[in-house]
């Protein structure tokens, strides 16, 4: 059959025209549904740097949009059991704390991420990181931040001439940045109260606030001392030992030499007072050294220096809290796969040195330290490299102390919060504080 | 007095329907509002009563057990629940009786008219305006020992800085002052309108008859105005029960435990601790103990119940 | 009528109340002043920078800067948590009043035992600590899809403020003499009819002010809303709280924010300021 000139145009034009048609279909089925997903994160460095620019960039590179909240830690946590118990899938991604894995590992809320790194991502990652991120041998969330707490001292005081004869005068030892507890004790007795740059300061500050600040600042000497909150199967709370005795009375005795209102220290009070040069040294997370760098805010800009948190005899290594903040999908996503995919992007060596470079906070992975980029990086206008810290930090990541790794820690920090803080404002003694510690925390176990 | 009922008459004429309609017909209006109480109430109240029961970890759902009356004996025994009951009625009977006073004294100097009396009013109301979270982040920042201005003003008359959020023995009280400084303005402004309810009258025959200011206002205007001063203890009183936004904001039920009231222990075993079972157990017998005060305190008002 | 000339007693008198006035307004003002000096300083913080807000020696004179009020609207979005918050509280404190009045009226008319009871049970939920009820509420809401909706807010706040509007607008109805109804009656008008012509003008000035007190109830909620909403509605409390990060407490952000918080609903109470005060006799003085 001969098919006509017009007929087979027309023809044509049907099938091309059903095509585009077709084509254009498909094209708006997959357009009129771009992978969102949903995210929260602390409202730290490192989570405005995942809202502000990772997640822009992420989506210029891959059409898939992320939308970040940032949450407070509390409402975190909060938010996650909520949506846990009614299965909810309204967020893919959550920032956690990583005392927080037990819980919602141990209750199947969450993803295992052990394929989202590759066997050299995780040669590369610290270990400790990685086993804090892991419940039950599998992993559970990729770590985003390590913090370890350090010692922040100020240079312009530990150097000061007058200050060092004054010191080997009292003292008949030189002024040096602390090795040991007792030392620093010692340091923070004669320091406590002179004045320098028409300020006086107090000897130290750190988080001392009720809920789990002080826990937190509690748990560096309690560590250090060789204290074990725990027995192994965490049936039982073992604070109330020599070692634990030890490291409370030193803590109690330290914590008199915190600045007014310190008892209420959070996290920003501290960075406040070593900005404001209200203290001489600080025990603080190794992140936060940004803030006394920032010339908006700090009057002390390049005047802190850096060093393991002291320890109980010379020689020995100190157990300094570990912080780490880490990344996990949840198990009632209903876009798990591409949940991932982001994360692992997050963590790539190069966005690692990215967070890092842009403010957030320290890296995970050894190599990153090493980076250029970021060991090379000097303050604006001055000779003092911005991260001076790191070597400090891997030195911490070494030896640093988890906190007790079960379900019910983020209960124990609540609990022991209390008598703790009975400790701090001399209501009750070290030895006191610690019985009560133990008695409550075994009550709460027995709930 | 004029009554406020529906005489009888009406009822009882015509067909069964309507006497049906006529009988109950008044109830409908109330149909839309007690449903809808009912439906959202009733789940949550079974399912905390339930939850105390229970052995319960939220983010641990699946593996609660029943324990039966375990959570209330537990309770009953532990030092720090009694605590909190102690420092919850502290802060409910300061705050309440603080407000009532210094309500009515402010309603008495409002009570008459003056000039610029409306402007002065309607500025007065504003700390009942402010969010509770405000409240709590503001004074949080003006009782800061470093650069809180409460502070420096101390300093200036040669006061020692002190941290008020931050002493065991100061912070109960100062919450109990945010508190009044909040509220004072709601039963202010309850009391006043009660006040100006009052008739002329009657407060002229007891100034005829010779009696002094005070005795005319215990003997004759307070009586008077029973009704909406129950109506703002009541209030306040439960409201005051429930405190929490400005604990959440200022001292966390710290410092140690000296703020550690009833709902923020709740709050605290239930959010952060995850354990809904004691918690909801914790509320059980706080609602147990407001209903006990509650009526204790209306029957104390009004010798007969009388709502007519 | 012969006027008698004013005698010294009686201009002693005058003075005497003079006085007194002044007294009244010197007593007012300073009471006044007391209870919103810290209003003022939040203000005036508001208008401080970072350092000025944070310095040791509080500043209280400063040249305002409108900076944090910029940087509180663009850097969280706080115009859209605004507005949330504001259809959330309206919406719902409607409904109160509706819903409310249908149970409110009733029970007026009709008092006894069982109308008694169910009075104190209405009361008695608004003991419920909101944190037991969270969870069975999220629960709920989630089987009906209604979480991180702004509607769950609504219908949240309408269970929290039913009670309160229950018993006000109770007080307001049963305040009002029945005769006046009965007239209606009389005349022909049906029970609705009564009830908005002649009840409702009459009790409009205690149904404002009740709907002033829900409304600041539902505006100014923090809890539910920190766990219930979403990111693209949450309210204006849950937004505010972003400005406490574990970074630094940016009070002069806060401040700003709180300040705008507090605008709306204190503009409202102002506009309805004078029903606020005759509204408010529910007593049973005639």
């Amino acid at each position: 059959m001969v098919h006509s000139g017009s007929q087979t145009t027309r023809r044509a034009a049907i099938v091309g025209a059903a095509l585009l048609f077709s084509a254009s279909a498909i094209a708006g089925a997959l357009a009129a549904e771009p992978v969102t997903l949903h995210a929260i994160f602390l409202p730290a460095t490192w989570g405005t740097v995942v809202k502000d620019t990772l997640a822009p960039q992420y989506e210029r590179e891959t059409g898939v949009k992320i939308d970040v909240q940032l949450i407070g830690r509390d409402a975190i946590h909060e938010k996650m059991a909520t949506l846990f118990a009614a299965e909810d899938s309204s967020f893919d991604i959550f920032n956690l704390d990583y005392n927080w894995i037990p819980e919602f590992a141990g209750g199947g809320h969450l993803v295992q991420m052990d394929d989202v790194l590759s066997t050299e991502d995780k040669a590369d990652f610290f270990p400790l990181a990685l086993r804090v991120a892991s419940y039950g041998g599998k992993l559970y969330g990729v770590p985003q931040t390590v913090h370890p707490h350090l010692l922040w001292y100020r240079s312009d005081i530990y150097n000061d001439p007058a200050t060092k004869e004054a010191y080997k005068a009292a003292s008949g030892h030189d002024l040096a940045p602390p090795k040991t507890m007792d030392e620093w004790l010692e340091q923070s007795k004669f320091l406590n109260g002179r004045t320098y740059g028409g300020q006086k300061v107090a000897a130290w500050a750190a988080q001392a606030a009720k809920g789990y600040g002080n826990v937190h600042t509690w748990y560096s000497f309690f560590s250090t001392y060789g204290g074990k909150a725990f027995n192994d199967d965490f049936t039982k709370s073992t604070i109330d030992t020599p070692d634990g005795v030890a490291a409370t009375k030193v803590w109690a005795e330290m914590s008199k030499l915190m600045p007014v209102g310190a008892v209420s220290y959070t996290y920003d009070d501290v960075t406040t007072a070593a900005q404001q040069g209200v203290v001489a040294t600080a025990m603080q997370w190794s992140w936060g050294a940004f803030a006394v760098d920032d010339p908006k805010t700090s009057r002390t800009v390049g005047k802190w220096e850096f060093a393991q948190v002291p320890s109980v005899k010379a020689g020995e290594p100190s157990h300094p809290h570990l912080a780490e903040w880490v990344i996990s999908v949840s198990k009632y996503s209903k876009q798990a796969a591409e949940a991932k995919k982001f994360v692992a992007w997050l963590e790539t060596k190069k966005n690692d040195v990215v967070q890092a470079s842009l403010g957030g906070g320290d890296p995970v992975r050894l190599s990153s330290y090493s980076d250029p980029k970021l060991t090379e990086e000097k303050l604006a206008g001055t000779d003092v490299k911005r991260f001076r810290r790191y070597s400090e930090v891997i030195i911490a990541m070494k030896n640093a102390s988890p906190r007790p790794l079960f379900e019910g820690e983020e209960r124990w920090e609540t609990t022991i919060t209390t008598p703790l803080q009975a400790v701090q404002l001399g209501q009750s003694t070290p030895e006191e504080g610690v019985k009560a510690a133990d008695k409550a925390e075994d009550a709460a176990l027995q709930r | 007095m004029s009554s406020t009922t529906i005489p009888k008459a009406r009822r009882g004429s015509g067909s069964p329907l309507n006497r049906v309609i006529r009988r109950y017909g008044w109830l409908v209006p109330m149909i839309p509002g007690m449903a809808f109480l009912i439906a959202i109430s009733v789940y949550p109240t079974l399912y905390s009563l339930n939850a105390s029961f229970y052995r319960w970890n939220l983010a641990a759902s699946a593996r609660r057990s029943l324990t039966g009356f375990r959570n209330y004996e537990l309770l009953l025994s532990d030092p720090s629940f009694w605590h909190s009951v102690v420092v919850t009625l502290v802060y409910v009977a300061f705050v309440v009786a603080l407000e009532l006073t210094i309500g009515l004294v402010l309603a008495l100097l409002f009570f008459r008219r003056f000039p610029s009396d409306h402007f002065l009013r309607a500025l007065l109301i504003l700390p009942m305006v402010v969010a509770p979270v405000v409240v709590g982040l503001l004074w949080r920042y003006m009782l800061n020992p470093r650069f809180g201005i409460v502070s420096y003003l101390m300093s200036l008359v040669g006061l020692p800085r002190v941290d008020f959020l931050g002493d065991p023995a100061l912070a109960l009280p100062t919450l109990i002052v945010i508190d009044v400084w909040q509220w004072t303005p709601f039963t202010f402004l309850i009391l006043l309108a009660a006040l100006q309810g009052v008739p002329e009258d009657v407060i002229e025959a007891a100034r005829i008859d010779g009696a002094r200011s005070m005795r005319i206002l215990f003997d004759h205007i307070l009586p008077m105005i029973r009704y909406p001063v129950a109506v703002a203890l009541v209030l306040r009183l439960l409201d005051a029960f429930r405190v929490y936004d400005i604990i959440y904001m200022t001292t966390r039920g710290g410092p140690i435990d000296a703020t550690q009231t009833l709902s923020w222990q709740i709050y605290d075993l239930g959010f952060k601790s995850f354990d809904i079972g004691y918690a909801a157990a914790y509320s059980w017998l706080m609602l147990i103990l407001v209903v006990a005060i509650s009526t204790v305190a209306l029957a104390i008002l009004f010798r007969k119940t009388d709502f007519a | 009528m012969t006027e008698f000339r004013l005698t010294a007693p009686r201009r002693r008198v005058r003075w005497i109340r003079r006085v007194g006035v002044v007294a009244q307004v010197a007593g007012a003002t300073l009471a006044t002043l007391l209870f919103i000096a810290p209003i003022l300083w939040m203000i005036s913080t508001a208008l401080k920078t970072g350092n000025q807000a944070f310095s040791a020696t509080p500043q209280i004179l400063v040249a305002p800067t409108f900076e944090n009020f910029t940087h509180v609207f663009t850097a969280s979005a706080f115009g859209s948590a605004l507005t949330v918050s504001a259809f959330a509280a309206t919406v719902s404190t409607l409904l109160a009043l509706v819903i409310g009045a249908g149970v409110a009226y009733p029970l007026a008319r009709r008092p006894g035992a069982v109308q008694q009871q169910v009075a104190f049970w209405i009361l008695s939920l608004r003991i419920l600590p909101p944190i037991v009820i969270i969870i069975p509420l999220f629960l709920l809401f989630r089987s009906v899809g209604l979480t991180g909706t702004v509607w769950s807010l609504i219908i949240l706040y309408t269970f929290m403020n039913l009670p309160l509007t229950i018993w006000l607008l109770r007080g307001f109805f049963a305040d009002l003499p029945v005769e006046i109804e009965e007239a209606a009656y009389v005349d022909g008008a049906s029970k609705l009819r009564t009830f908005l012509d002649v009840t409702l003008p009459l009790t409009l000035p205690g149904a404002i002010s009740t709907g002033l007190l829900a409304f600041i109830f539902a505006w100014n909620e923090f809890l539910f809303a920190n766990v219930l909403t979403g990111a693209s509605t949450r309210t204006a409390p849950v937004a505010l709280t972003e400005f406490v990060n574990p970074v630094s407490i940016e009070w002069n952000n806060i401040m700003s924010a709180g300040t705008l918080v507090v605008l709306p609903v204190w503009i409202f109470a102002l506009a309805v300021q004078r029903y606020l005060v005759r509204g408010m006799t529910m007593g049973a003085v005639k």
